[in-house]
């Protein structure tokens, strides 16, 4: 093997580093990666004054709230465009890691969140139970980094007004709610969402009934009739089922009821992930790991399957019904979602709010005072039953009881249906 | 890559033969213009190219290329009957003189000729280089109202831009030195060229040699080919990858040095229905045949003419047999069958005709 001599003059284009090269006498350059793994910590400061800058989501720029300085955040938004990553079996053995900015974590002892904040965030209350028993400690930053974000679009102080109405609203709550969350104390936290896409290619195979109609002579009445059978049989299809972006929460510290209650982000806001973003700003890492939400999502993508499979089917009518689906192009995001949470203590239990940090719906658990809803009921079922033993006596007399009695029937019945969607609505209401 | 196995050039061309030292001519086809080396001693031999016409000695002195390496005949001609036989089993028909004792007869041991290439390659290269991945992903079922999950994985192939620079030495790449080369590769295969020894004057006085038609000039482009077919091997190995495309190089060559390989092959022919020679080529190593099986169609016209006539003569019986029904009734049913057997007749017919004329336009079609 002669030595290599290579041209001296010859330079690599910008953006291509030599790589490691298995044979000898050839040299081997690929592009730099995008996003080095090993990005140094980053720290906001305002390069005027010193002080401390925070994302602002009115100016979608870092400010300084002392000096006004603004710095304008750039970053790309892909919205659903934005690249997805497949499964590869190594998926976690290189992940780029960390927030790309020095921060540090906190861990409530009391519902066991671990939430990471700002060096400068003096926080001592826990955003996801209000609880102040909370440790602070050195990020570890483990696991993913986010590969986007929805920017937050809501400025908290409406976002406290909105609450604090939501709070009043309602007859099925106890009237001291409002003054309970008169010290409630608003975080912006970003939480942890992976994203979901797939094509589902489906096969089912079923019995169909078909209903036909068909004369019979019936034997008692001596007549010919007509009745409806049902004909079955054997019928197959193919149904290709694409989803796009299903969201499956990243952690599991906030109910996944109220979750699903401030939806719908849109995604078209999806914007490159910088660490800009979450100065100021609250940011919770996940702690669903991806095979398990995954499985969680896979569960619901195939019922949607079977789903779409059944709508395949001319007729109502089926029967030993059995599909395949195939899972192909399956790709996935983690992504940070803006929210708004608090929580707030009424008679020694704490109750959750959350805020779509980017629409302004709230949600959250508010107690139910069951003893007013137990009056109303009450209101509605008493005109039956006082009418209906009104009427009761007066049957003796003739035609005026019976009126009474068929009215507080039907007064009754309405009373109970009534009475019945009012619990339900109570026990959605009063769901954690 | 087929190299570093043979003796380095340095080595064989010490040992390289120069016609003036061997008792061989220079002689050629008037026919198909085919250049070859035989012994002096040989008179008019015919051509084993296309043993259409028989070789002429040049009387013109003609520079030849040193006869340096060869390799061996495996195979001894005795033993090919059997070889042709089997590769005529295909054949339903065959032209008369088609025969495996024919083939094997008239065989003709001959060397082709192959240059192999050394050089050294040095420039810079790009590429985009594929590689493989794997992904989960699953297939479900319902059934029973109960679902299961069979997780599969599947292997990807993730391309990405490469490149740099080389500076690699490349020894006895095969280049063709023959137009026809490319085709008799693809017929006969390939060759196995790591036992290539240095020319043995022994055998070189006792067969024909082809010599190249393509001159060195013309070769080097192919060299060039060959060169840069090893380079975007090399440079995948480099990289790591699996897969290569839009390869590219642009590159200095030195020390460029050629060497001359005879190839061993057998030759032989037989005629078609009209006389035409089709020459057959036999892979003197491993006994795979090139050549074209032509079915004879004069014998397939023959045998329809018969079926047919057979055909006429079984409906004529037939006809008349239907007639003397009058006479004795049986004769009926007699005469019916022998109707259908005429008409199964007639329709099988052109079969003959038909299958030589299809199998003889699929051998062309080759």
């Amino acid at each position: 093997m002669v030595t290599p001599s290579l041209p001296e003059s010859w330079q690599p284009p910008a953006g291509y580093s030599e790589v490691e090269s298995r044979l000898p006498g050839i040299k081997v350059y690929a592009p730099i990666p995008g996003k080095p793994v090993a990005q140094g910590p980053e720290t906001f400061s305002c390069p005027r004054c010193g002080a401390v800058t925070a994302y602002d989501p009115r100016a979608a720029s870092v400010t300084c709230s002392h000096c006004g300085y603004v710095e304008t955040t750039q970053a790309n938004t892909p919205g659903e465009q934005a690249a997805q990553s497949e499964f590869t079996l190594n998926v976690l053995e290189e992940p780029v890691r960390g927030w790309g900015e020095e921060r540090r974590e906190i861990h409530c002892q009391s519902c066991g969140a671990d939430l990471s904040i700002s060096t400068t965030d003096l926080i001592t209350t826990c955003s996801f139970c209000g609880s102040n028993q909370v440790i602070s400690r050195a990020d570890t930053q483990g696991g993913l980094r986010p590969n986007f974000l929805i920017p937050f679009k809501i400025d908290p102080q409406s976002t406290d007004r909105e609450i604090r109405d939501w709070l009043g609203k309602g007859w099925m709550f106890p009237a001291g709610l409002i003054n309970a969350g008169a010290s409630l104390l608003l975080r912006g936290i970003y939480l942890p969402f992976w994203t979901f896409s797939t094509t589902i290619a489906s096969t089912w195979e079923a019995q169909v009934g078909y209903e036909r109609t068909e004369r019979y002579y019936d034997s008692g009445s001596k007549s010919w009739q007509t009745r409806t059978v049902i004909d079955w049989r054997w019928e197959n299809g193919q149904v290709s089922v694409p989803i796009r972006d299903m969201l499956e929460p990243g952690c599991q510290n906030v109910s996944p009821v109220l979750l699903w209650k401030v939806y719908p982000f849109d995604l078209s806001a999806l914007t490159d992930y910088d660490p800009s973003f979450l100065a100021g700003w609250q940011a919770k890492n996940y702690d669903i790991p991806l095979q398990t939400a995954w499985d969680s999502a896979k569960t619901r993508m195939r019922e949607m399957a079977k789903k779409a499979c059944y709508e395949d089917i001319p007729t109502h009518h089926v029967r030993s019904f059995s599909m395949n689906a195939d899972f192909d192009d399956e790709s996935w995001r983690l992504i940070l979602v803006p929210v708004f949470l608090t929580a707030y203590q009424y008679q020694n239990s704490t109750y959750q709010v959350i805020v779509n940090g980017q629409s302004g719906v709230v949600a959250g658990q508010k107690p139910v005072a069951w003893w007013k809803v137990w009056m109303v009921i009450l209101a509605l079922l008493l005109p039956g039953v006082i009418s209906s033993l009104i009427g009761l006596p007066l049957l003796a007399l003739g035609g005026v009881g019976a009126i009474l009695v068929i009215m507080g029937a039907i007064l009754f019945v309405g009373g109970l249906i009534v009475s019945g969607v009012i619990v339900r609505n109570a026990i959605q209401a009063g769901e954690r | 890559m087929m190299d570093h196995v043979i003796p380095s050039t340095e080595a064989s061309s010490s040992r390289s033969h120069n016609v003036e030292d061997l008792n061989l001519s220079v002689a050629y086809c008037a026919h198909c213009g085919g250049r070859f080396l035989t012994p002096s001693q040989w008179n008019a031999p015919p051509c084993p190219a296309c043993f259409s016409s028989r070789l002429t000695v040049s009387v013109d002195p003609i520079s030849v290329e040193p006869l340096e390496l060869a390799l061996p005949f495996n195979l001894h001609p005795a033993g090919m009957g059997k070889l042709f036989s089997d590769w005529l089993k295909g054949v339903w028909l065959p032209a008369a003189d088609l025969t495996a004792a024919n083939l094997s007869g008239r065989l003709a041991p001959c060397y082709l000729p192959m240059r192999l290439v050394d050089g050294s390659v040095s420039g810079s290269w790009c590429a985009q280089i594929g590689f493989d991945y794997q992904v989960a992903s699953s297939h479900d079922s319902f059934q029973n109202n109960t679902w299961k999950s069979q997780q599969t994985t599947e292997t990807r192939i993730r391309w990405e831009p490469r490149l740099g620079l080389i500076d690699r030495p490349y020894q006895n790449l095969a280049v063709a030195a023959l137009e026809s080369h490319q085709k008799l590769i693809d017929g006969l295969g390939g060759f196995d060229v790591q036992n290539a020894k240095p020319a043995d004057p022994q055998v070189i006085n006792k067969v024909a040699t082809r010599l190249p038609d393509l001159p060195i000039e013309k070769s080097w482009s192919l060299a060039q080919t060959a060169f840069q077919r090893a380079c975007q091997a090399d440079c995948l190995a480099a990289s790591g990858g699996q897969h290569i495309e839009q390869y590219s190089v642009q590159a200095s060559y030195q020390a460029i040095n050629w060497t001359l390989l005879l190839l061993p092959v057998y030759a032989s022919w037989y005629q078609d229905d009209h006389g035409q020679v089709i020459p057959i080529w036999v892979h003197g190593q491993t006994g795979q045949i090139m050549g074209v099986r032509q079915a004879s169609q004069k014998r397939a016209w023959k045998w329809t003419g018969l079926i047919a006539l057979g055909s006429l003569i079984t409906f004529v019986i037939g006809l008349l047999l239907s007639l003397g029904a009058a006479i004795s009734p049986p004769a009926v049913t007699v005469g019916g069958i022998l109707v259908l057997l005429a008409v199964v007749l007639a329709l099988a017919a052109p079969v003959p005709a038909l299958w030589a004329w299809q199998f003889n336009k699929r051998m062309g079609e080759r």
